[in-house]
C-alpha cells in the first residue's frame, strides 16, 4: 500500500517486475496478484513506486512464457482468489537473470565506484 | 525460441478463451479492489472513500483490460478473423448484388469443370484395345502432317519414347471382296507389319500380317469372315479379291476396330514399301506408336508431334471442347473483372464502411488487406457453390457429359480427378483479380478516369471470346446456308464397285440410266467422295507455267452431279457423255477457285496434264474446312476410279435397296447389297463439330455480352451518382440525353479505347494459338462491345437524369 510522499519513491527499472514478482512467489510460494504487489511495496520499505495494474500485465507475460502457472483457490478472507506460483523453468529462469542481474549490478557498482580524476 | 513459441500458443489459445478470460479477470480485479480497500479502510478512510482509493489505485478495469488483452492477442490473426466477419456481413447484407456478381463466376466454373471432365473422358479413348491410352498417332513434324513413302524412315528417331512403331496409310481403299453373287464393296487399310503388335489385340484365328507377308495377303474383320464362312478357320485359305487371289493369313476377334479415318475397314493387307507415288510428295502415311512404359505421354510429345489415339470424330469433338475450355477460362476472368468492378461500385455508391475506414485513418495497406479478405471470401464461396453443383451432378458428367456432344460416354475412363487444378487457381488469382481492381479503384490517386479504365478492363479478355463466337456462328450459318443450296433432301447414296455394274468407260451412262427408269428416281450421278462426307482428294493445280501450285479438292464425278444436288452452274456446262478419253481434258471448277486463281481457260494438273476449264460451279459445301477451298471436278470417263458413289434424287419417295439391286444386277453381274445412305444424314454428320463448337462459343459469348452490360451500366451508374445533380440541371435546361452521358463517355474513352484495343489484339494473338478468329469478326466484336458500353452509359444517365430534374430545380 502506497502511502508514503511520491517524490520520494523510486519508479520501476524497466524490465526488473519480471524479476520481482518471480522472486516474490520463490520466496513467499502461491500468492494472488494483490499478495504480489503488496509484497513487492513492503520489501522495498515502500520505496518503490508500483503501479499495482502493472503487475497483472508483469503475470501475464510470466504465465504466457510459462515462467508462473495459475490456479484458483481461497484467500484467507475465504475469498475466491486467482493464485500464482512459480514453475521448474521459472526458477530456471530466475537463477539465470538473477545471476545477469548481480553481474549488471557489479560492474554499474564497480564503475560508480572509481576514483574521480584529480 | 522456446519461450516464444510458448507466447504464441498461449495467445493463440486466448482467443479461444476470450469470454472465460474476460470473467476471470472481472473477478480478479474485483479481489485486487477487495483487498485493497480493507487496507485502506484500516488506514482510516470510510468505505466509499477506500474503495474510490483502491480502483485509482490499481487502474480503470477497462483500460487496464484492454491493455493486457493487446498482450494477449495475435494482431493478424485477429484482424483476419475481423476482417472475414466483416466479409460475411457484407455479403449477407449486400445479398442481391452479391449474387449477381458472384453468379457468372460460378457458371464460369461449372463451365470449366464440365468441359474440362468431358474433356477428360474424351481424351481417354473407349477402343478397344488394351491399355489404349497408351498409343498414340505419330505425325511428321508438326500434328496433322503426314509422311510421304520416302518420308517415312524420319518415323525412327533415336531416343524413339516408343516400345515399337509401325505405320498405316490414312486413306483406305475399296475393295470388291469375293466374286461373283457374293461380291461386295469393302474398306481394306494398307499397314506395316507390327501394327496388330502396337494395338495389341491377337487375332481371333490364324496370325496377323508380318514383315516377309506378300502383297496379297489378307487379315479379315471377324463379321467379314462369318459374313463369307461358317465353317472352321484353316491356314492359307485363297480367296478371290479385286479379281485376284489373295491369301487370308488370319481374322481379328469380334469387336475390333481400326479403322481410321474413313468407313469402316474390314480387310488390312501389306502396305508395300514403295507404291504408285514413292518419291512425290503424296503424303497418306501417318505412324502409330506404342509408349515404353515409365514414358509420359507429355514427354514423348516433346520429342515428337504425336496425338492420342481418336477416332475422327472424337478428335475433332475434343479439339471444340479445348476452345471451349479457353473460353470459359476467358469467361471467368471477365466474370471476376465484373466483380471487382461492380463491388466498388456498390461500395462507392452506398457503403459508407470504407469511407469510414478511410476517415478514420486505414492505410492503404489495411484496406487492400480487407478487400483482399472479403474476395477470398466471395471467390471461395463461388468457387465451393460450382464444385458442390458440379458434384451433384457427378453421375451426370461421369459418363453421359460428352455424348451430349455426339461422342460415345467412356465407361472406362478413370475418374476426373483434377477439379483441385481449376479450382485451386481460381481460389488464388481470382481473390487478387477482384481485390486488385476495388483497391485500386480506392486507393488511386489518379481520380476518376483511371478507376474508370480499371472498370472497364474487362473488355479485353471479352473481345477474343465474343470474336471467336461471332466466326463459328458465322461459319456455321455460312456453311448450313451453303448445304442447304446443295439440297440435299430427298437424295439418297450407295457405294459401288464401278467395274461391277459395267465396264468402267460406260460406268455413268449404264448405271445412272438404269437406275433413272426406277420409279420415283429424278435424277442420277456418281462421286468418287460423297460431298460434305467429311473427307476428300487433294490434287494440285496451277493456272500457268511458273505460277506457285495450289491444292484443290479434287472430284470425279458422272454428268447430272450438279442437278442431283442443285448445285448452281454459274457458267459454262455441265459434263456431257462426250468428254472421254478421245477428247480433250477437261474440268469444271467452283467459284473459289476462279476467285483465288483468276477466270483461266485451262489448268495444269499435278502430273503436266492440261486441262479446259468447261465450267464453274456455285461455292455450295457443308464442310467449313473446304469452305473457301478450290474444287475440280473431273469427269469419270477421263478419270477412271474403282469406288464410285451413286447419288440419287427422288421424287420424295424412299429410293429402297432393293430397286437399288435390281436396277444395279440388270440380271448380268449381281453383287450384295451396298448400304444406303440419305444424304442428310452425311451432311449432318459433318455439320455436328461446327455446331457443337458454335453453340459452345455462342453460350459463352452470350453469357460475356450480359455481364460486360451489367458490370459497365453498374460502374456509370457510380460515376453518374458522382454527378447527378450536374446531370439534373444539365438535363432539365434541355440538353439532350448524349450532352449528358458525353462527360461520363469521355471518362471512358481513353481506357476503354485501351481495352479494345488490346482486345483486338488479344483476338490476333488468339487466332494463331487457339481458335479460327476472322478479322472480320474482331471488328465485329470491338463494334458490338464499344456500343455495348455506350449503350450501358447512355441508358443509365438517361434514367438518372430523369429521376434527378425536379430534385435538381429545387436546390437551384
Amino acid at each position: 500500500m502506497a502511502t508514503g510522499s511520491g517524490a520520494q519513491r523510486a519508479e520501476i527499472l524497466q524490465g526488473t517486475l519480471d524479476l520481482m514478482v518471480l522472486q516474490t512467489l520463490n520466496a513467499m510460494g502461491p500468492l494472488h496478484g494483490y499478495g504480489i504487489a503488496r509484497r513487492i511495496e513492503q520489501v522495498s520499505g515502500d520505496a518503490v513506486q508500483l503501479n499495482q495494474g502493472t503487475i497483472y500485465a508483469s503475470l501475464l507475460r510470466l504465465s504466457q512464457k510459462r515462467w508462473i502457472s495459475t490456479s484458483w483457490g481461497t484467500s484467507d478472507k475465504g475469498r475466491r482468489a486467482k493464485y500464482y506460483a512459480i514453475t521448474d523453468t521459472g526458477l530456471k529462469q530466475l537463477a539465470s537473470e538473477t545471476e545477469s542481474w548481480e553481474r549488471t549490478s557489479a560492474i554499474i557498482g564497480r564503475l560508480l565506484n572509481l576514483p574521480a580524476k584529480g | 525460441m522456446l519461450t516464444n513459441w510458448r507466447v504464441f500458443t498461449s495467445r493463440l489459445s486466448s482467443i479461444r478463451l476470450r469470454a472465460q478470460d474476460r470473467a476471470e479477470f472481472d473477478d480478479e480485479y474485483e479481489f485486487h479492489v477487495e483487498m485493497a480497500a480493507e487496507e485502506f479502510q484500516r488506514a482510516g478512510h470510510p468505505a466509499p472513500e477506500a474503495i474510490r482509493r483502491a480502483r485509482l489505485e490499481l487502474g480503470h478495469r477497462e483500460s487496464l483490460h484492454a491493455e493486457l488483452r493487446q498482450q494477449q492477442s495475435l494482431l493478424t490473426i485477429e484482424t483476419l478473423l475481423d476482417d472475414c466477419r466483416r466479409g460475411l456481413l457484407n455479403l449477407s447484407r449486400n445479398r442481391a448484388s452479391a449474387a449477381a456478381s458472384m453468379l457468372p463466376v460460378v457458371a464460369s466454373i461449372l463451365f470449366l469443370l464440365f468441359l474440362t471432365q468431358a474433356n477428360h473422358e474424351l481424351r481417354h479413348p473407349s477402343l478397344p484395345y488394351p491399355n489404349a491410352d497408351r498409343l498414340a498417332t505419330v505425325w511428321r513434324d508438326k500434328p496433322g502432317v503426314l509422311f510421304s513413302t520416302s518420308e517415312i524412315d524420319r518415323l525412327r528417331p533415336a531416343g524413339s519414347p516408343f516400345e515399337a512403331l509401325a505405320h498405316y496409310d490414312v486413306q483406305p481403299r475399296n475393295y470388291s471382296f469375293g466374286a461373283g453373287v457374293r461380291s461386295e464393296p469393302v474398306w481394306g487399310l494398307r499397314v506395316s507389319p507390327h501394327v496388330f503388335e502396337i494395338l495389341g489385340v491377337p487375332p481371333w484365328a490364324g496370325r496377323t500380317l508380318r514383315g516377309e507377308d506378300v502383297p496379297r495377303t489378307v487379315v479379315l474383320s471377324y463379321d467379314l469372315w462369318r459374313r463369307h464362312h461358317s465353317g472352321t478357320y484353316k491356314d492359307g485359305l485363297l480367296f478371290p479379291i479385286d479379281g485376284e487371289t489373295y491369301t487370308i493369313v488370319g481374322v481379328m476377334p469380334p469387336n475390333f476396330r481400326f479403322d481410321p479415318p474413313v468407313g469402316r475397314v474390314e480387310m488390312w493387307v501389306p502396305i508395300a514399301p514403295q507404291n504408285a507415288y514413292s518419291g512425290t510428295n503424296y503424303r497418306t502415311l501417318a505412324g502409330i506408336g506404342r509408349l515404353r512404359s515409365g514414358i509420359d505421354f507429355e514427354d514423348a510429345r516433346r520429342i515428337l508431334p504425336i496425338a492420342r489415339l481418336l477416332s475422327a470424330g472424337d478428335s475433332q469433338l475434343a479439339r471444340s471442347l479445348e476452345i471451349a475450355v479457353f473460353a470459359a477460362w476467358a469467361l471467368l476472368i471477365i466474370s471476376l473483372m465484373s466483380a471487382g468492378g461492380l463491388g466498388y461500385a456498390r461500395e462507392a455508391l452506398g457503403d459508407i464502411q470504407m469511407a469510414l475506414l478511410r476517415a478514420l485513418g486505414a492505410s492503404r495497406t489495411r484496406l487492400a488487406t480487407q478487400l483482399a479478405v472479403e474476395s477470398t471470401i466471395y471467390v471461395g464461396t463461388a468457387a465451393a457453390v460450382g464444385w458442390a453443383v458440379w458434384r451433384a451432378f457427378g453421375w451426370f458428367t461421369a459418363g453421359q457429359a460428352i455424348s451430349l456432344f455426339g461422342a460415345d460416354s467412356r465407361t472406362s475412363a478413370p475418374p476426373f480427378d483434377g477439379a483441385w487444378l481449376i479450382l485451386l487457381p481460381v481460389a488464388l488469382c481470382g481473390p487478387l483479380v477482384i481485390a486488385g481492381i476495388r483497391v485500386a479503384g480506392f486507393c488511386s490517386a489518379s481520380g476518376t478516369d483511371l478507376r474508370a479504365g480499371l472498370l472497364v478492363c474487362a473488355l479485353a479478355p471479352a473481345i477474343p471470346l465474343v470474336a471467336a463466337a461471332i466466326t463459328h456462328i458465322e461459319a456455321l450459318t455460312r456453311t448450313v446456308v451453303n448445304g442447304a443450296a446443295m439440297k440435299s433432301s430427298d437424295v439418297y447414296t450407295a457405294r459401288v464397285i464401278a467395274g461391277k455394274i459395267s465396264d468402267p468407260a460406260t460406268f455413268c451412262e449404264s448405271a445412272t440410266q438404269r437406275i433413272r427408269e426406277s420409279p420415283g428416281v429424278v435424277s442420277v450421278s456418281a462421286v468418287n467422295v460423297v460431298p460434305n462426307r467429311g473427307t476428300d482428294f487433294r490434287w494440285s493445280y496451277r493456272v500457268a507455267e511458273g505460277n506457285p501450285w495450289r491444292d484443290a479438292v479434287f472430284t470425279v464425278t458422272c454428268p447430272g452431279l450438279f442437278d442431283v444436288l442443285g448445285m448452281q452452274i454459274v457458267a459454262g456446262r455441265d459434263f456431257r457423255s462426250s468428254d472421254d478419253h478421245s477428247g480433250r481434258a477437261v474440268v469444271i471448277v467452283n467459284e473459289a477457285l476462279v476467285r483465288a486463281s483468276g477466270a483461266a481457260k485451262q489448268l495444269i494438273l499435278a502430273g503436266g496434264e492440261v486441262a479446259e476449264v468447261i465450267g464453274a460451279v456455285r461455292d455450295t459445301t457443308a464442310r467449313t474446312d473446304v469452305l473457301e477451298m478450290p474444287q475440280i471436278y473431273r469427269p469419270y470417263s477421263q478419270f477412271n476410279w474403282r469406288a464410285m458413289t451413286l447419288l440419287v434424287r427422288t421424287d420424295g419417295s424412299p429410293f429402297s435397296g432393293e430397286s437399288l439391286r435390281r436396277v444395279v444386277d440388270g440380271g448380268r453381274s449381281p453383287q450384295a447389297l451396298p448400304p444406303i445412305v440419305r444424304m442428310e444424314e452425311i451432311t449432318e454428320r459433318s455439320l455436328r463439330p461446327l455446331r457443337i463448337r458454335s453453340v459452345l462459343l455462342g453460350g459463352l459469348g452470350a453469357l460475356t455480352l450480359i455481364v460486360l452490360t451489367t458490370s459497365i451500366a453498374g460502374v456509370a451508374q457510380l460515376v453518374m451518382r458522382e454527378r447527378r445533380r450536374e446531370i439534373g440541371i444539365r438535363f432539365a435546361l434541355g440538353a439532350g440525353v448524349f450532352n449528358v452521358a458525353k462527360p461520363i463517355l469521355a471518362r471512358f474513352r481513353f481506357w476503354g479505347g485501351g481495352a479494345l484495343a488490346a482486345g483486338a489484339a488479344l483476338a490476333w494473338l488468339a487466332s494463331g494459338a487457339v481458335a479460327a478468329i476472322g478479322p472480320g469478326s474482331t471488328i465485329a466484336a470491338t463494334a458490338l462491345l464499344a456500343a455495348i458500353v455506350v449503350c450501358a452509359i447512355v441508358f443509365p444517365a438517361w434514367r438518372t437524369a430523369r429521376s434527378e430534374i425536379a430534385a435538381a430545380l429545387r436546390t437551384e
